[in-house]
């Protein structure tokens, strides 16, 4: 599983020289921080289905000695880990350059993220090698897009929550697990479609 | 004799194409070659073999064990070499050595380096920069670096000039010393499996016409020609297939003796070659 992390990262070797300058990007465009959680996790994952798309890869995967599941739950659990990687790049860079954010920011930015790919996983199953780059684009704007519009009820939901009698952390964690719960149930999906696929 | 994989009674439909109980074996330590016309159904064969297509019933064996149940321990000692590219464009041969070795417990890096240099492949250069033939070539050397016990291939010469492709089989000849190894490799080009096939299998329309040892080819079957008048109800019995051209027939025959006793001078019996035999059954529609 950890060579199939390698592999993304030895397929993007030139691209993740552009990591920084991207997320760089986000921090002195966008005022929301939980945004820049979000682009920057989407940043490793999907340019790895970009470049999928551009061999038959699953050709490849599917002769090699690796199980339909290992590779199913490699591309979902290396997801998170890569999800990871970004939210402490993501912290240092905010840190460094000064700039406010709180663990409900992270907790925003990686849920959105984590819901993109529940719904757009699968979908690469289903629709066929060279619509993945049309897809990847679309969700990306989509998402931006959306984030952008909310991002001030978001934030001022967060402040409502820091200031309210709830308790934030238990809203927190709900909305964590369901997430999760939403994530894992897309690998089900994801992997029942995969598993019959013919290559 | 043992065999190295093992297809029982097979099932597959696509919409427009099936393959209706599909029976194959392969045996072990020898080259098969698997012919057969475009659409075939040859590499859908071997996507199944290698669980790229599913079946939609039937047993395969490879190894004599199930391919579902042991997946990865099949794999691991299978090397494959496939028409079309898998591999990612833009990597050199180093870093697809760092992609593809970690899958294999048996990877050797000495293998993979003599490999290159046999070849005269570069390792920095992105394959996407490589000829038909050096992509073939690296293929086969990602394929050959964990010493597969089995190697499948997929029309692996289509496309290649005539020295690459005599390397390319001096290459396979050379594997074969290993009485362990088996080959079981695709392809249009006949000359290439009478330099080195043991086995030859034929595929029509998803249905094995035959599975016979190249020897068995040659001695058995042979090439008849003669006058047309030759031919009537009774003597036609003697012929596989049979062409008319004019005042004359061609026909392939599976009992060269007897029509030697029957005929005499006759007619005119030749050693058939592997392309007329591929002719003369796809003509027996």
């Amino acid at each position: 599983m950890v060579y199939l992390l390698r592999r993304d990262l030895i397929l993007q070797k030139k691209l993740l020289w552009l990591y920084i300058p991207f997320i760089l990007i986000f921090v002195f465009t966008w005022s929301s921080p939980f945004l820049i959680f979000t682009v920057a996790a989407l940043y490793i994952p999907y340019n790895a289905l970009a470049y999928d798309e551009q061999v038959n890869s699953d050709k490849l995967l599917n002769s090699l000695p690796y199980t339909r599941l290992e590779i199913t739950l490699y591309r979902y659990l290396g997801t998170l880990f890569y999800t990871l990687v970004s939210v402490l790049i993501v912290s240092l860079i905010l840190i460094l350059f000064d700039k406010p954010f709180t663990l409900f920011d992270i907790g925003i930015g990686v849920s959105f993220f984590l819901v993109i790919a529940s719904f757009t996983y699968p979908l690469f199953q289903v629709f066929k090698q060279g619509n993945i780059t049309t897809i990847i684009i679309v969700a990306f704007v989509l998402s931006v897009g959306l984030l952008s519009s909310i991002s001030e009820y978001i934030s001022g939901f967060g402040s409502f929550l820091s200031g309210s009698s709830i308790s934030g952390s238990i809203l927190f964690s709900g909305l964590m697990l369901s997430v999760l719960i939403i994530y894992f149930l897309s690998w089900l999906i994801t992997y029942s479609i995969y598993s019959k696929k013919d290559f | 004799m043992d065999k190295v994989i093992e297809l029982e009674n097979i099932n597959k439909s696509f919409s427009g194409f099936f393959i209706d109980n599909l029976n194959l074996s392969i045996n072990k330590g020898y080259v098969t070659g698997f012919i057969g016309a475009n659409g075939s159904g040859k590499s859908t064969t071997i996507k199944m073999i290698m669980n790229l297509i599913k079946p939609d019933s039937g047993n395969l064996k490879i190894f004599g064990l199930n391919h579902l149940d042991n997946e990865k321990e099949i794999k691991q000692k299978i090397g494959f070499v496939y028409d079309d590219n898998i591999y990612y464009e833009g990597l050199n041969m180093r870093d697809l050595q760092k992609i593809v070795a970690p899958a294999y417990q048996d990877w050797d890096k000495s293998s993979f380096n003599h490999y290159i240099e046999k070849f005269n492949l570069p390792l920095n250069k992105p394959i996407k920069n490589f000829s038909k033939g050096m992509r073939m070539k690296a293929s086969l050397v990602l394929a050959l670096s964990h010493d597969p016990e089995l190697i499948i291939m997929d029309e692996p010469t289509a496309g290649l000039d005539p020295v690459f492709r005599k390397d390319f089989l001096n290459t396979l000849q050379e594997i074969m010393i290993d009485e362990n190894k088996s080959i079981f490799f695709s392809t249009h080009i006949t000359s290439d499996l009478e330099k080195i096939a043991d086995y030859i299998i034929f595929v029509r329309d998803g249905n094995i016409i035959f599975n016979h040892s190249t020897n068995t080819l040659q001695n058995d079957f042979a090439l008849v020609k003669g006058d047309r008048s030759l031919i009537d109800r009774d003597t036609a019995q003697e012929f596989e297939y049979i062409n008319y051209k004019e005042e004359t027939f061609e026909a392939m025959t599976q009992n060269p003796q007897q029509v030697a006793d029957m005929f005499g001078d006759e007619v005119v019996i030749d050693k058939i070659s592997l392309e007329d035999i591929m002719y003369f059954f796809n003509g027996d529609d």
